[in-house]
């Protein structure tokens, strides 16, 4: 019975340790799934939300996006819900089709930074040795710098585009997930099952493809879900900083960047960021929810 | 002593299926030097024998039964399988003569993926020791006829590790390493992690496959009990070194090393109606700094001045039965013998009840 | 095999160790267990994991709770120490030298806790810090619990570790956890627990991760402990072999209620519970030389799935159908044993029940 069997004893009589480990409120609270935790379902509605608006943009929006038609710095009103920006377009539009390209580029450029990353942190740790060193050098050497530093150095590098900066993100993003795969291979590299399946006959490769990958898979996703927010603040900062999307693309960061230039017509900035507030706080809510559920103790409660 | 049981001839005729031979395990430590878990350790397992290999935690007895599947190298002597030599594991595939070289651990939680379906492992255990992918029908096939052998349902397949009991998990751990129709298996505490009445039905099990498919099994335990009931032949290890091996039977009437007598001086007995077991003092000596001598002449109670200075030799107390200690004195040829072992030949032989 | 250890008088140790289970001793007994229930909060609802168990523990006396996993034996412990989980509830009354123990808060609890009963658990490396040095340790909770200076709380601390025979107490005080044995080790988790001069010791598969010849040191260790000091000691483990070198009495749990009781000798000696019986049957040292091992069936019970009537009747052979629906009641035999089984198939044979056929 896994219920008494999870109870740890009080380490030592009278040192201390009054108080024997027990279900938290905030435990029972992630023993939820996580369709029943009020902040994961808002995080999920708001992502969802963003997809229907990217997908569906061109039904959505009143305006195409680079339409310079309207009345210039325009404030929000019924025409202009959001109002218009200094060259007359709709901002509103702006904002939905701005979508269409922060969401996707970042879920790209996480998938290809959690790819590249686990897979290296993967054979790292599995392989142990020269390739370990030399792979975890290079993941030291990029966190070394200050995220944001490094991606406008490679992404000044490279040119200023919007491949460009998500090549750059990409850059900068991997080693975190080199670093939690390796370290989970390592663990469970000398575990018995991974030496059962190695005296079965199966290779290195093998083994790490079919034995370790499904035991790494979940808390990579789960980082990549909590890194989801942070690929889209990393983008929109390049662009922010001009080093992204080049107009007249409507891309939220560079969006924000002209908000600045017309500090006083506040909604030409307000917006887009708020769609970037929005997005990011969306994907740490979902990332939590799914981080407590992978976490063993609570799974184990979970009778998973 | 049992190889006439078996009509399962070796690959190599004439050569004992699973052979340890004077073997040396050292492991590096960091800044200092190395350890010797191992010291001149022989063994042999032949076609259907149960060998009960027994010694307290420490005593290099799992580091021994690692090195005979080839996880560890050993820096001296060697390890044969069917009279060739134990591949160590390196990177690649393991060669597929090795693989009916197979290895049952002592948690069984551990031993199985947690996030595989156990139908699935077992499978794959199938494909590799088979060398060849099985198609949909014969794998499961195969698969159900395995978990039936070690007491499953087929229906079980598809069920995740975390939905057994530790005794089932076992279970599944022997039926994948059957799944490799292995001649020998290397069973290191298989039993320890378990529940009282798992650890019985357990037991019976591997000797039962022992017994039915002929397979051999090094039993490592550090229950003599059970090694008494199920091995054969018994190996008793202190630090590093084998001090007594011989038939079951005899070795547990009449032992002939001290440290044997205190190791099961001290197994309580149920039933036995308070008698509180043996104790033998003192502690296994720091691995770094071995005592001269013989290696037990510190916890020795029958300890004579010759043997803080000399390492005794080998005494056969009789064919098959050997004891490392300077009292040791060979029996007359009459008294006992490996071919009238009463009782543990049996006993192994049964299938579970 | 003749066995070299010694035979235990078991007439001079505990007053009434022969008066057993739930009718309470007259001299008043250290530990009173009166039909404990314990309710777990399980992912499917609350569940009863303990149900109905009753012992008594007297003065100098050792109890054997046998059990496997899902017995509920180490909740049992914890309700005594107030160590259960959170959103457990509980029933029943756990009473330590007279006193209720499930009604304290906190504050009592630990006043009770580390000075009156100590645990003992099973992996001394979590019983003690790895970073403090043994004497830190050691004279912590004397001074805390008992108010010792330094000095005294420091000749307390040799004297403990002299009691459990660590050779040299003095240079143990100043060595660090790692570099001891496992062994001696849980010497020192025992030295620890005893600081306090506890009235009861709670042993909780305290030799389960040691080897032979280490565990048979800490059985003497605690049989001797409860005759020269007068501690009690529950000792709670699955290895009936333990509990017959050890115990005066034991209580076998199934299925988180109480299976059979009784003196140790009789109660595995003749055990009339057919789990008792599988239990003895599985040992390998229990039965005759050459006698083969015959485990019981089966896996027990979890919480979730607990069998209706007698938790035990899936494995049983002996089951009927009455024991598919109907809890079987904890009757008091002769002798100060007690049974929960309404079939009872030892009953008649308790001669010969050493010879046991199989059926």
């Amino acid at each position: 019975m896994s219920t008494t069997g999870a109870l740890p004893l009080e380490p030592a009589p009278g040192l201390g340790g009054e108080q024997a480990e027990t279900l938290t409120r905030q435990d029972r609270a992630a023993l939820r799934p996580p369709w029943r935790q009020p902040l994961a379902l808002v995080g999920g509605g708001i992502i969802l939300f963003w997809a229907v608006v990217a997908i569906f943009a061109p039904l959505l929006a009143p305006h195409p996006p680079n339409l310079e038609f309207g009345p210039i710095l325009a404030p929000p009103s019924a025409a202009y819900p959001l109002g218009t920006d200094e060259l007359g377009r709709d901002v509103l539009s702006r904002v939905i089709f701005g979508a269409r390209l922060s969401l996707p580029l970042a879920a790209l450029l996480v998938v290809a930074a959690m790819s590249i990353g686990s897979l290296l942190g993967a054979v790292a740790g599995y392989f142990g040795g020269l390739v370990d060193a030399i792979f975890m050098r290079l993941a030291d050497l990029v966190l070394a710098f200050p995220g944001i530093i490094l991606a406008l150095a490679v992404a000044a590098a490279l040119g200023a585009n919007l491949v460009n900066a998500v090549i750059a993100v990409i850059v900068v993003d991997w080693p975190q997930y080199a670093r939690l795969a390796r370290s989970m291979v390592l663990g469970a590299r000398s575990s018995e099952y991974v030496t059962s399946a190695r005296l079965l006959g199966s290779s290195g490769w093998r083994t790490m493809w079919v034995e370790l990958r499904p035991n790494i898979a979940g808390p990579i996703l789960v980082l990549g879900a909590l890194d989801m927010g942070n690929a889209v603040i990393l983008l929109s900062g390049l662009s922010f900083l001009g080093l992204g999307a080049q107009p007249p693309t409507a891309e939220w960061g560079a969006m924000v960047s002209e908000g600045v230039a017309n500090f006083f017509n506040y909604w030409i900035g307000l917006f887009p960021g708020l769609a970037i507030l929005t997005v990011v706080l969306a994907f740490n809510f979902v990332g939590d929810a799914l981080r407590d559920i992978l976490d063993p103790r609570t799974a184990r409660m979970l009778g998973k | 002593m049992s190889g006439d049981r078996r009509a399962v001839p070796p690959a190599v005729p004439g050569a004992p299926l699973l052979e340890v031979e004077a073997i040396d395990v050292s492991y590096a430590r960091h800044g200092h030097s190395p350890v010797r878990a191992v010291t001149g350790a022989s063994l042999t397992v032949g076609p259907g024998e149960v060998v009960g290999l027994v010694g307290e935690s420490g005593c290099g007895k799992s580091t021994l039964g690692r090195a005979a599947v080839g996880l560890v190298a050993p820096s001296a002597g060697q390890v044969r399988y069917r009279g060739r030599p134990v591949e160590v594991l390196a990177r690649g595939a393991r060669p597929r003569w090795l693989r009916s070289l197979q290895m049952v651990f002592q948690d069984p939680y551990a031993s199985l993926n947690p996030r595989r379906r156990v139908g699935r492992q077992i499978a794959d255990a199938a494909a590799l020791g088979a060398g060849a992918a099985l198609d949909g029908k014969a794998s499961s096939d195969r698969v159900g006829e395995l978990l039936d052998r070690v007491g499953l349902s087929p229906g079980v397949a598809q069920r995740y590790p975390h939905e057994f009991s530790g005794g089932q998990c076992q279970r599944i751990a022997i039926a994948r390493a059957l799944a490799a129709q292995p001649d020998c298996i290397v069973a290191d505490e298989p039993i320890s992690a378990l529940d009282a009445s798992a650890q019985a039905q357990i037991a019976n099990l591997l000797a039962g496959i022992a017994a039915q498919s002929g397979l051999g099994m090094l039993f490592i335990s550090h229950d003599l009990s059970v090694v008494r009931k199920i091995a054969d032949r018994t190996v008793v290890m202190y630090f590093g070194r084998v001090v007594e091996s011989g038939p079951t039977a005899p070795v547990w009437a009449r032992p002939a090393h001290p440290y044997t007598r205190a190791l099961i001086n001290a197994v309580p007995r149920a039933g036995a109606g308070g008698t509180l077991p043996a104790e033998l003092p003192g502690d296994v000596p720091d691995p770094a700094r071995p005592p001269a001598g013989c290696r037990f002449h510190p916890r020795c109670p029958e300890v004579m001045d010759s043997c803080r200075t000399t390492d005794p030799p080998g005494v056969d107390i009789a064919p098959g039965w050997q004891s490392v200690c300077l009292r040791a004195q060979p029996l007359p040829a009459t008294t006992t013998g490996a071919g009238e072992v009463p009782g543990a030949a049996e006993v192994a032989g049964r299938p579970e009840a | 095999m003749s066995a070299s250890g010694d035979v235990v008088d078991r007439a001079g140790t505990g007053p009434t160790a022969g008066t057993a289970g739930p009718a309470a001793p007259a001299q008043g007994p250290v530990l009173e267990v009166e039909g404990l229930t314990i309710s777990l909060r399980t992912a499917r609802g609350l569940r009863r994991a303990v149900d109905g168990i009753s012992f008594s523990i007297d003065r100098a006396e050792i109890l054997g709770i046998a059990g496997e996993s899902g017995s509920g034996k180490t909740l049992t412990a914890l309700s005594v120490l107030g160590l259960l989980p959170g959103g457990a509830r509980t029933g029943g009354s756990v009473r330590f030298q007279g006193r209720e123990l499930l009604t304290l808060n906190r504050r009592q609890l630990r006043e009770v806790r580390g000075k009156q009963v100590a645990l003992v658990s099973q992996d001394p490396s979590t019983a003690l810090h790895p970073l403090l040095r043994v004497e830190v340790q050691m004279t912590e909770h004397v001074r805390a619990h008992l108010g010792f200076t330094h000095d005294q709380a420091r000749a307390r601390a040799v004297e403990m570790l002299e009691a459990v025979r660590i050779p040299d107490p003095e240079a143990a005080l100043a060595a660090h956890p790692h570099q001891f044995s496992g062994g001696m080790r849980q010497r020192i988790a025992i030295a620890m627990a005893l600081a306090c001069e506890p009235a009861l010791i709670l042993a909780d598969e305290p030799t389960t991760a040691l080897d032979v010849t280490v565990q048979a040191g800490i059985l003497r260790l605690l049989d001797r402990l409860r005759r020269e000091r007068g501690v009690s000691v529950m000792i709670i483990t699955h290895d009936l072999g333990v509990l017959s070198s050890v115990a005066d009495r034991i209580c076998v749990l199934y299925g988180g209620r109480m299976a059979e009781y009784g003196r140790t000798g009789d109660v595995l000696g003749a055990p009339r519970h057919p789990y008792t019986q599988g239990l003895m049957r599985s040992l390998p040292g229990a039965s005759e030389e050459g006698a083969p091992m015959v485990p019981i069936q089966g896996s027990p019970p979890s919480l979730d799935d607990m069998p209706a009537g007698c938790a035990f009747h899936p494995r049983c052979e002996h089951a009927r159908e009455r024991c598919r629906t109907v809890v079987p009641s904890l009757r008091t035999l002769p002798g100060g044993r007690g049974l929960a089984c309404d079939v009872d198939p030892f009953g008649q044979a308790d001669e010969g029940v050493a010879g046991m056929e199989r059926p």
